[in-house]
């Protein structure tokens, strides 16, 4: 079973070397920056026009992590309001998009018209229902972008919604994920973006799974011609 | 998988040290360090502490069953069907003795209830369960379900686990 799975991760550049390490090569690991680089920017641009804000977008990393150390790279026990959608078509895998407390009640404020602050609980229907729909929006955009680019579909699944610590949440993603295949790392991307004037901040996490990654290199290498070199 | 060794007993006025489980992975501890999960979802929380020897240890169980070419490494804890006896070899390494065990859990949630189709805090807190009983491990208190994201702290001065929400603060 390991070795059909060692061999299939050969082939599509994924390696599984000898002590089971994910292994992304330059080519795909640059070719998933990109992809995610130009989808973050239309998700990022929709919240940006939905909302009226001028928001500043970071460079996105994509980092192969092993699933103990994950959680050295969020703040476990910060509250965020967190909308998390599960991805289908030309690969499959989990997004979510993260907002911090504040930044969610600012958000809350800026939809429903209402003055800075006065926002100050995510307790309601209405709050919630408001951040859902923001999140909803940045992912499809962001997979509206990956379709648009690649030529092939990638559905969202309707979004599910909490507001809880930053480690369950990036833990449910990574549990469902892993599920099927008992990897001991997982490939991240992470976009984060910022908004000055009212001092929101967010984050986009993409949890893909390895395995369905090989029909989007093949749909990449086809599509711009590219003899991957390793 | 690392194993904190505490200082010995002449020097507990030591400082309280707190030692940290990624998912996956485990911890044992003496008296009179503190053993912390921070954010359990749908993951268990699940603490041994022998009273007697003041050990504890914790592990965060991720998924309800696996299989696990290894058994000695600490790597298997991440599945709730070989994490107690995995657990339990390594605390009684460290002292602690079977009979004196006790066991209390907290997770098994279902932080995104919506998407949650398979159920996975639900049938780890299930997993964990019938382990524990096939170990012969009494379960003396436990936390699980829900939709919120927990911290829990293992004292092992005293057993005592204390379970964080954003709710608020439970000892049990």
């Amino acid at each position: 079973m390991r070795r059909k799975d060692e061999r299939r991760g050969k082939e599509m550049n994924i390696n599984m070397g000898d002590d089971s390490m994910l292994e992304l090569s330059p080519f795909l690991k640059d070719a998933l920056r990109e992809i995610g680089n130009i989808a973050s920017c239309h998700a990022i641009t929709a919240l940006a026009e939905m909302t009226g804000m001028t928001i500043d977008i970071n460079v996105p990393t994509v980092e192969v992590v092993t699933i103990g150390d994950v959680e050295k790279l969020v703040e476990v026990e910060k509250i965020v309001a967190g909308v998390m959608v599960a991805l289908d078509g030309g690969f499959s895998g989990y997004l979510l998009v993260l907002f911090p407390r504040r930044s969610a009640l600012r958000i809350v404020d800026i939809l429903m018209g209402k003055m800075p602050g006065e926002t100050k609980s995510i307790e309601t229907e209405m709050e919630q229902s408001a951040l859902m729909e923001t999140g909803n929006i940045l992912a499809s955009s962001f997979c509206n972008a990956i379709a648009d680019f690649l030529r092939f579909t990638l559905m969202p699944s309707p979004p599910s919604f909490a507001f809880d610590m930053m480690g369950a949440m990036v833990e449910s993603a990574i549990i469902t994920v892993v599920e099927t295949q008992e990897a001991e790392q997982i490939i991240l991307f992470r976009c984060d973006f910022q908004e000055n004037t009212n001092e929101i901040y967010g984050y986009i996490l993409l949890f893909p799974h390895p395995e369905s990654l090989k029909g989007l290199l093949s749909t990449l290498e086809s599509k711009v011609g590219v003899n991957q070199e390793g | 998988m690392v194993i904190e060794q505490s200082k010995s007993e002449s020097e507990s006025e030591c400082e309280v040290k707190r030692y940290y489980a990624g998912i996956g992975e485990m911890r044992v501890a003496h008296n009179p360090h503190q053993l912390i999960i921070m954010g359990l979802g749908s993951c268990i929380g699940l603490a041994l502490y022998d009273s007697h020897a003041r050990v504890g240890g914790i592990a965060h169980i991720m998924l309800p069953d696996g299989k696990c070419d290894d058994s000695n490494t600490g790597k298997c804890c991440k599945f709730a069907n070989r994490a107690v006896p995995v657990l339990l070899n390594e605390m009684l390494k460290h002292k602690a003795r079977k009979e004196w065990i006790v066991a209390k859990i907290a997770g098994g949630a279902s932080v995104f209830s919506t998407i949650d189709m398979l159920q996975i805090g639900k049938k780890n807190t299930i997993v964990v369960k019938e382990s524990l009983k096939k170990e012969g491990i009494k379960l003396v208190a436990e936390d699980t379900g829900g939709n919120c994201a927990r911290t829990v702290t293992l004292n092992t001065c005293n057993g005592e686990f204390i379970v964080k929400t954003k709710e608020g603060v439970k000892r049990i």
